[in-house]
């Protein structure tokens, strides 16, 4: 306590009288509570030394994750579609008649009459099966030439 | 009682240092709360405004300029301006209501019956009868023990003035605490 300028004669009886005051209890949990707030005032004034660290850094790590996650969802996304577009295809849609086509008479070995010939008549087909992903463009082309025989 | 402060606290405080900050509560903790008490306020305002008190002096501690020795009148100026913002907010909390409020509290654990025992003694009844100003310069100057020149600082006023007031405030207290009780 700053005792300057105080211990004068006329000062005495007030200074006594005050003594009891000056010997005041403190509440217990007081300390604790102030602290509490001192530490929350500093912390809104900014004044917590580690925090820009912890903001860059948080924020640097952050861009790698978000470009990582962005690709996984793609690939995931892509292998969905595929999986979901094999039976929707419509593989009719792609092929080319045969009849139109292939149908040109084409001589073969065993044939001997022109009804056995239309007996072993073959249908060709040939398609192509592409799957696009939105967004992302062709992610899968497949290529089919089938040959099939029909037997009377 | 207060303890006194390590050298180079306020440079320590302006950086954020756990320690400086836990030294400070710990020096000053008890001189707010009784100030406020002596004050008017009540034991549980006092404690709410005493936890204001250093949330604000930690808040604005960036802008404190000033070197070890002005810690103590910058502490208690924060404390002054915390207890003028909340009887802004509650006009009606004049200082007899307060000490009515504080009888009351009183009655709710043995160290607020004993505040009462102490607010309801002469001096106190006798601080409680002088002006605002005269109130303050002596709580501050004979309760806490600040200098005339950290009185200044707190109240925002010049030294002489300081004198002034205190010098009057004597006069009032010895006079209120004469009738009430002989003085030895």
């Amino acid at each position: 306590m700053n005792q300057d300028n105080m211990h004068s004669d006329d000062d005495a009886p007030i200074r006594d009288a005050c003594r009891n005051l000056r010997e005041m209890e403190i509440p217990s949990q007081l300390k604790s509570k102030c602290l509490t707030a001192a530490q929350n005032g500093l912390a809104s004034a900014g004044l917590t030394q580690s925090l820009p660290l912890e903001a860059t850094s948080s924020q640097v790590s952050k861009l790698p994750v978000a470009i990582a996650a962005s690709l996984l969802v793609g690939v995931g996304l892509g292998w969905i579609l595929r999986g979901n577009a094999q039976p929707s295809v419509r593989e009719d849609l792609a092929q080319i008649k045969p009849k139109s086509v292939f149908m040109t008479p084409r001589p073969t070995t065993n044939a001997t009459s022109i009804v056995e010939y239309q007996e072993r008549s073959s249908e060709e087909s040939f398609f192509t099966k592409e799957t696009y992903l939105c967004g992302v463009g062709r992610i899968q082309s497949k290529s089919k030439y089938q040959i099939s025989r029909e037997q009377q | 009682m207060e303890h006194p402060l390590t050298p180079g606290i306020a440079h320590r405080l302006r950086q954020g240092d756990p320690e400086a900050i836990e030294s400070v509560v710990d020096t000053f903790h008890g001189p707010i709360y009784r100030y406020l008490v002596c004050r008017g306020s009540t034991v549980s305002q006092a404690e709410e405004l005493t936890a204001e008190t250093f949330f604000q002096f930690l808040k604005s501690i960036a802008s404190f300029r000033g070197d070890d020795d002005q810690i103590r009148a910058f502490v208690f100026s924060t404390a002054r301006h915390v207890r003028a913002n909340s009887y802004r907010r509650r006009p009606n909390d004049a200082c007899s209501i307060d000490a009515e409020i504080a009888i009351e509290d009183a009655l709710n654990s043995p160290v607020e019956q004993l505040l009462a025992q102490e607010r309801s003694s002469a001096v106190t009844k006798a601080i409680e009868q002088l002006s605002e100003v005269a109130r303050e310069v002596i709580v501050l100057r004979f309760v806490e023990g600040l200098s005339v020149s950290e009185i200044a600082k707190v109240c925002g006023m010049p030294t002489g003035t300081v004198k002034s007031h205190l010098h009057r405030a004597k006069q009032e207290l010895k006079h209120e605490l004469s009738d009430s009780e002989p003085l030895t």
